[in-house]
């Protein structure tokens, strides 16, 4: 069970009741700083309300409950198979949840399709790039525009922003995508989802696989995103230290409970937090 | 010696086909494909004798591009895509036989309506995947089949299960048949009461008028084929395209972007099913005979193979696996096996084909031309 594993999580079980709380950063702090930046926390573009979310008779997620301030990046962190992909996947519509509710911008959007979720502003990037491995790397873009009515001017333009965002996408435009380097892929995967023009991105551990080199370029890269689009940004990671430098909140999910959150900042330099995730670091 | 000539020509014309494939320098690729069009119009005339088995393969040809859309462009499998060229032709025969449209017009609407039956019939069946669609695209194949058989023979074409001649694709140049015939009676009344020599194109028109309706159907069917050619390069070639493959490369992937994954299955299957109910609908205006035979399972199987040998998720790979079939099974094996014996090897030989081609060129004929053609290019430069 997930109390078992650390000192951590009885120092938050003494204070907290896990089970009913909603956990909002509104709740954790009001007016969180990054770079100069604020975050209205009060203004939710996401958020999940006791959600539990099964994969045939196992439990992956047991009343999650979060939520993602509009503008803000938040790092979703914890081990391998606490439920990170699952909580995602729930908010794109890919896994339905048993119980519970995900609202976007205020909208109850549980029960609605993949694709409608796109339709109404929300993509996510998933685990593993998945980019379609015999389409160039312009053709992949263009299906990432799939969702937004756009004549083919304007979609050019679109490809165009990706390409200033990822340069290196450009020079291999013409290249088909099972030919790229796992950082171009992920380059794509993410290129691929702006696309759609969200306005909430999910990434499913955009680092994984990657050299530090690379993962630096587009972790910066988010950063830049988020600064110049105002692009709410849900990040999971494994990597937690360098995924929380670039994010306003962190959430810790344990064998699919929340278990803490807080301020980026208050997460970094929390001693069990840097024993539990940050090790090595 | 005309077998002789036309042996030549044949060879000349593959090899017009190979290097305006093969060449990369513009105007030498343009002389070559002007010439490789001479050798579409004039072999008829010429290669009188395989224009029969050459039309089949131009059927074959818009049923293995259409199959080629579901599987190697949407990634769907079916074993059953003769059911859909048993569809076409019906409904086509149906339209002139009862409702009295004309040919071409009830050809589309052939194309149309089978396209319709498959976009229907793919919303239960494409729900599956894999090994499971292959076998309920099976079960589809059998009960219209069946039905095919049983019910709608009779219905369409009452006793006597034959297509009139006038709703032939042959009729059309009827009145020219006869005019040949006409002048050709004339020269033999010259030659033989008036004791003129033969004329030197007297053989030749001889022929002509013999097989005037099969070069008709030569060229009706090679023009519908290249309209469907570019009817489908275009829509591969734009969103909808796109989403057939990304549909084919991960369909995960695909519905995260937003792609209505159901729909595009529909799509894909509503399309390919088009080209079957046109090649359907040819079959019928050109055999005139509807034999259920002509809609078994192997041929399912072999358009299947056709792709597979030709190449994969290409337009010129289905055509290249039609003709590459179509002139073993109505040439060569019969020249290799006299009589009987050779239909029953010649399953056996193609059987054998689309096993090496599977070891030795997985990705088809079109694909080793490709690597030619780099090979080529590179050792130039
Ligand atoms: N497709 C699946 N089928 C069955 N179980 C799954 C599936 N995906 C994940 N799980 C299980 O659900 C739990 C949470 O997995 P996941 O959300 O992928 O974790 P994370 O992304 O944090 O590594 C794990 O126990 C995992 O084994
Ligand atoms: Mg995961």
């Amino acid at each position: 069970m997930a109390q078992e594993k650390s000192g951590l999580n009885e120092a938050i079980n003494e204070t907290v009741d896990w089970e009913t709380l909603v956990i909002e950063p509104s709740k954790i702090c009001r007016a969180p700083k990054l770079d100069g930046e604020e975050v209205d926390s009060q203004n939710l573009a996401l958020k999940l309300n006791n959600i539990d979310a099964y994969y045939g008779k196992v439990q992956a997620l047991r009343r999650v409950s979060f939520g993602v301030p509009t503008g803000a990046i938040v790092s979703l962190l914890g081990a391998n198979g606490a439920g990170k992909s699952t909580t995602l996947r729930v908010i794109s519509g890919m896994v339905k949840a048993a119980n519970g509710d995900v609202e976007l911008f205020g909208e109850k959007i549980v029960h609605i399709s993949p694709e409608k979720i796109v339709a109404r502003g929300l993509i996510h990037v998933p685990e593993g790039r998945q980019v379609f491995p015999e389409l160039t790397v312009e053709e992949n873009l263009k299906i990432g525009s799939y969702s937004v009515k756009q004549n083919n001017k304007e979609r050019a333009e679109s490809i165009d922003i990706v390409y200033t965002f990822f340069p290196k996408l450009k020079q291999r435009r013409n290249q088909i995508g099972q030919t790229l380097s796992g950082g171009e892929q992920q380059m794509l995967a993410i290129g691929r989802g702006l696309m759609a023009k969200p306005k909430v991105l999910l990434l499913d551990e955009p680092s994984l696989g990657l050299a530090p080199v690379i993962v630096k370029e587009i972790f910066e890269m988010l950063k830049n995103l988020n600064k110049q689009t105002g692009m709410t940004i849900l990040l999971v990671e494994q990597n937690a230290s360098k995924a929380l430098k670039i994010s306003h909140f962190g959430f810790v999910l344990e064998t699919g409970k929340i278990v803490m959150g807080d301020k980026a900042q208050v997460l970094l330099a929390n001693e069990d937090i840097k024993k539990a995730y940050l090790g090595g670091h | 010696m005309t077998t002789f000539i036309s042996t030549i020509f044949g060879l000349a014309g593959m090899l017009f086909f190979f290097l305006a494939f093969i060449k990369d320098k513009p105007s030498t690729k343009r002389t070559y494909k002007m010439l490789a069009g001479a050798f579409i119009l004039l072999f008829p005339f010429i290669m009188t004798s395989w224009v029969q088995g050459i039309n089949t393969a131009l059927v074959y040809a818009i049923l293995a591009i259409g199959l080629n859309i579901l599987l190697g462009n949407a990634g769907q499998i079916s074993l059953g895509h003769a059911a859909f060229y048993a569809v076409g032709a019906y409904i086509s025969s149906a339209l002139v036989l009862h409702a009295e449209l004309p040919l071409f017009l009830s050809i589309l609407l052939a194309g149309i309506g089978t396209a319709i039956v498959g976009f229907l019939l793919g919303t239960p069946v494409l729900r599956l995947k894999g090994h499971f669609l292959g076998i309920a695209t099976l079960g589809l194949h059998v009960l219209i089949y069946n039905l095919v058989k049983d019910k709608l023979k009779g219905v369409v074409f009452g006793a006597s299960a034959k297509m009139p001649e006038v709703h032939k694709i042959s009729y059309l140049t009827k009145s020219w048949e006869y005019s040949l015939k006409n002048s050709l009676s004339s020269l033999d009344y010259q030659i033989e009461i008036l004791g003129k020599s033969k004329p030197f194109y007297y053989d030749f028109v001889d022929t002509i008028t013999k097989s005037i309706g099969q070069i008709t159907e030569y060229f009706i069917i090679f023009v519908i084929l290249v309209l469907l050619v570019y009817m489908a390069r275009n829509i591969l070639r734009t969103k909808v395209g796109r989403a057939l493959a990304a549909l084919r490369d991960s369909e995960v992937a695909a519905r995260m972007l937003g792609v209505n994954i159901a729909i595009f299955k529909n799509i894909a299957f509503g399309l390919s099913a088009f080209y079957a109910g046109i090649a359907g609908a040819i079959y019928a205006h050109t055999t005139g005979a509807l034999d259920e035979t002509s809609f078994e399972l192997t041929i399912s199987l072999m358009i299947l193979a056709m792709i597979i040998i030709g190449g994969i998720a290409t337009i010129q790979g289905a055509i290249i696996g039609a003709f590459f079939f179509q002139v073993l099974n109505m040439q060569v094996i019969p020249l290799i096996f006299s009589s009987g014996k050779g239909q029953m090897l010649g399953s056996t030989i193609m059987g054998l084909c689309v096993v090496l081609a599977v070891i030795f060129v997985p990705k088809g004929i079109v694909y080793m031309l490709w690597q030619m053609k780099i090979k080529l290019t590179q050792k130039r430069s």
